[in-house]
């Protein structure tokens, strides 16, 4: 079995590129992730994780580079077949779900993949059993907690079948308990997974690979429970130990 | 200012809404020949926006009293007047349904003297007149001011002309006339002064996203700038000269579509009542002693019995109700 | 707690009502929206001086707020605005309009008087009926009767979309005009100076959301067009209400 993404020689810049002397954002990437991996992404404010999502959706044009999704080379005539094996759950919940109630918001993207309407209540409803959302379907989105409206955004994107998602900030602004249950369902999801955070313990409950971009370059790739307790590492790329290790919890 | 369902009637409702849905259709149809699909969030935010942003309350200085902004108008100079007249449509229909301001039926009026005045003729018209050539900090406030007032005085006078031509207020024409044109004179330099100062800080923060701006210098999206100026200007001449022409006729009774002729019922009776009534009010109304306005029914057809007995109508309805309410629940339990 | 806060509350609870599981909300939408805007026709409809007639039309009220178990508290909430304006256009009828229409024993009633007490009970209705109407069906549930009667599909989307970021950015507004204020305790609104500055903000703001909404739609296989779930369809007693509705309240504006 093939990766389900692969990016040889990524390189970005904001303005235009050829032109440009600035430093890239991204600066000859080169990452493959496997069907079942779950992979931190992380690197401090203006590393490029943002910015490399942003490509890998299609958010933003590519410009040099390659880059394979499900095997499908991303271009623009691919982008609708490359979206609906992505996932992309924004940081902002508010703007990702824009529909007036839980179901309508999950069954926006199968709607537009031509599912039926028995298809789709099928595919939604199983999205939201994925994130025990199933009780509060017909809920305003208004009306939902934080946590809530997190798992809600992944019901979003699991409801077209996502093989790969990527998460931007998912734990930003949850309290401890939605925290824990945003990682137990995180955990539990089948398909590879790219998480940009700044939540370092986060990242350590949740993915066996880490990568740490700084500068746009990758500074390091490689086993979660190694690279998150390499203190002189993080330092040095303006990150700090997880608090659980800092504290000696672990 | 929302216009009430108890202001209008029918006819006036009617004819508003059609014309209402004539300018949304020809918006709707000149809006899908942009780019839609990019428009259709932005839109939906936007009105979200304006419905936030009039609820803020802004000072103004040397009275004491607050302001709010003036939606059509802002809309217009960031998306455009198709979508930023669709947009203003929709917060209508939000604000009448949520929150009562307006009403349902008067829905039609609300959406031309608030709408299609400050998109078309404010955001329109005059915010191309004035910044088409060349956009600078002055013109855009110049452009806000003025178009603000303007419409505000166009609003103010359909206004006037609707409640008149409904038939329900004993008011003069030209004591009403001369009671909502200052008022609105005042409020519309309030408003463009608020919406003023809001789209020269955009200009300044971010111009690009204002409507007609290119950065060159050059104008581009000619696309709707001549034929749609020609088309709204001349769509507007016919509404106005049909409202004029329906006005002077002084004889809105014509056009009422009265449910008594549906109906069949003869209220019409004391028509000497009509005629003695007519001849004071054209006393008072000197100003303009041809135009007076009188529904067709009279006030002798009222009896103080006839409204007793629908009050006790209306009593034995809600004891009925109250009863089966006590045994529906009596069941439940 | 300020308008915008007061605005968040109120949408609540009516969001709450309208999803209750009363016989009414259950009412296909249609009808609903159809039996509404046929009353306010006829509503509006009446006579100047037909006071009579139109207070009979009170039933269709009386039937629903009790029946459906309606809060009436909320509704005269939501009448003050409308009848302060209706009382300021009726309050001249009474001084040009010195007609006699009855007798009280020794009190003259004039037909200005009546005129007023009319627009007071139009208004009174119109607002009730419109409550009613949003008290027991969602406003995604008011998009999808629209659509039935073929309003262009952009326009329904956007009030949806408008009703979805109403609570978002009202709330942002606060949060903005409670900063403002913590720090400008004297004040009663925003100063002058900052006009722009302070709406210009939230405008660049819903901007930047408004990007992030198309992003995530874009996202999600979104081309332009927008599907609504389909409703069951009307079934016989969404058609009896209709029905009934009707053949009521035309017989009352008849009679």
């Amino acid at each position: 079995m093939t990766d389900i993404l692969e990016i040889k020689n990524l390189s970005f810049a904001y303005g235009n590129f050829r032109e440009s002397s600035r430093s890239k954002v991204l600066d000859h990437l080169n990452i493959c992730v496997g069907r079942k991996e779950s992979i931190g992404l992380v690197g401090e404010n203006g590393a490029g994780k943002s910015t490399l999502l942003k490509i890998l959706t299609g958010l933003l044009d590519m410009q040099e580079g390659a880059v394979r999704i499900e095997g499908l080379e991303l271009k623009k005539e691919n982008l609708k077949k490359i979206r609906a094996e992505l996932g992309y759950v924004f940081q902002d919940s508010d703007s990702q779900l824009f529909m007036p109630t839980v179901y309508e918001d999950v069954a926006f993207a199968p709607r537009n993949y031509g599912k039926s309407g028995e298809e789709t209540n099928r595919l939604v409803l199983s999205a939201l059993k994925q994130v025990h959302m199933e009780e509060k379907k017909d809920r305003q989105i208004y009306r939902l907690s934080g946590g809530e409206k997190k798992l809600s955004a992944i019901a979003s994107v699991l409801a077209v079948g996502a093989k790969l998602m990527l998460l931007d900030e998912p734990s930003a602004a949850l309290d401890p308990k939605n925290r824990r249950n945003l990682i137990r369902i995180l955990n539990g999801l089948p398909g590879a997974k790219i998480i940009a955070s700044h939540d370092l313990d986060f990242v350590y409950d949740t993915c066996q690979r880490v990568i740490l971009l700084s500068g746009g370059r990758i500074a390091a790739d490689g086993d979660a429970k190694t690279l998150l307790t390499d203190r002189e590492l993080l330092e040095r790329n303006g990150l700090e130990l997880p608090l659980s290790f800092s504290r000696g919890q672990r | 200012m929302h216009m009430a369902d108890a202001l209008v009637s029918p006819a006036v409702a009617g004819t508003m809404c059609a014309v209402s849905a004539a300018a949304a259709a020809y918006s709707v149809k000149e809006i899908k020949a942009e780019d839609l699909d990019k428009k259709v969030p932005v839109m939906g935010v936007m009105g979200a926006f304006v419905f936030a942003a009039q609820m803020i309350n802004f000072t103004i200085p040397g009275t004491g009293s607050s302001g709010h902004l003036c939606g059509g108008m802002l809309l217009s100079a960031v998306m455009g007047p198709f979508a930023g007249f669709l947009t203003m449509i929709a917060v209508l229909v939000i604000q009448c349904l949520l929150f009562a301001d307006g009403g349902l039926l008067a829905l039609g009026c609300n959406v031309w003297n608030m709408a299609f005045y400050g998109c078309f003729v404010g955001g329109f018209l005059v915010w191309k007149a004035v910044t088409g050539k060349k956009m600078t900090k002055k013109r855009i406030a110049a452009a806000s001011i003025i178009g603000c007032m303007v419409s505000l005085q166009f609003g103010a006078f359909s206004v006037t002309i609707e409640t008149l031509l409904s038939g329900i207020t004993e008011l003069p024409f030209a004591v009403f006339f001369g009671m909502m044109q200052p008022i609105h004179l005042a409020i519309g330099l309030a408003e463009g002064l608020i919406t003023a100062s809001v789209l020269v800080f955009i200009y300044e923060a971010r111009p690009e996203i204002l409507y007609g701006f290119a950065q060159d210098g050059e104008k581009d999206r000619g696309r709707m700038s001549r034929k749609g100026a020609v088309l709204s200007l001349g769509l507007l001449a016919l509404i106005i000269g049909g409202i004029v022409s329906l006005f002077a006729s002084g004889y809105p009774d014509g056009l009422e579509w009265s449910m008594e002729k549906v109906a069949g019922t003869a209220e019409l009776t004391a028509s000497g009542t009509i005629y003695r009534m007519a001849e004071k009010l054209q006393g008072i109304t000197a100003v303009l002693p041809d135009y007076a306005f009188k529904s067709s029914d009279s006030a002798a057809g009222t009896s103080l019995s006839g409204i007793a007995g629908g009050v006790a109508v209306l009593t034995v309805c809600l004891f009925i109700c109250l009863l089966i309410k006590k045994v529906r629940r009596r069941e439940e339990k | 707690m300020g308008r915008m806060g007061d605005a968040v509350s109120e949408l609540h609870k009516l969001d709450m009502e309208a999803v209750k599981c009363g016989w009414l909300q259950r009412m296909h939408p249609l009808p609903k929206l159809l039996v509404t805007l046929f009353f306010l026709v006829l509503t509006v409809s009446f006579g100047k001086y037909d006071l009579q007639g139109l207070i009979k039309m009170g039933i269709y009220l009386i039937v629903l707020f009790v029946l459906g178990d309606i809060s009436v508290k909320r509704l005269f909430k939501r009448m003050k605005a409308v009848l302060a304006l209706v009382c300021l256009m009726g309050a001249a009828n009474p001084f040009f309009d010195r007609e006699t229409a009855a007798l009280l024993g020794p009190v003259v009633i004039t037909g200005g008087m009546v005129s007023a007490a009319v627009l007071i009970v139009k208004g009174i209705f119109a607002v009730s009926a419109a409550y009613l109407l949003i008290a027991v069906t969602p406003v995604s549930d008011v998009c999808y009767a629209l659509r039935r009667l073929h309003v262009p599909k952009i326009f329904v989307t956007v009030i949806m979309l408008i009703y979805r970021y109403v609570i978002v950015l009202l709330k942002e507004a606060e949060r903005m005009t409670d900063a403002y204020m913590l720090r400008a305790p004297e004040q009663n609104g925003i100063e002058y100076r900052v006009w722009g500055t302070f709406a210009g903000q939230l405008l660049l703001r819903s901007m930047d959301r408004a990007q992030t909404v198309y992003d995530s739609m874009m996202l999600r296989g979104y081309d332009g067009e927008f599907y609504l779930r389909e409703k069951r369809p009307a079934g016989c007693t969404d058609y009896l209400y209709l029905l009934l509705w009707s053949m009521v309240l035309a017989a009352i504006r008849i009679m």
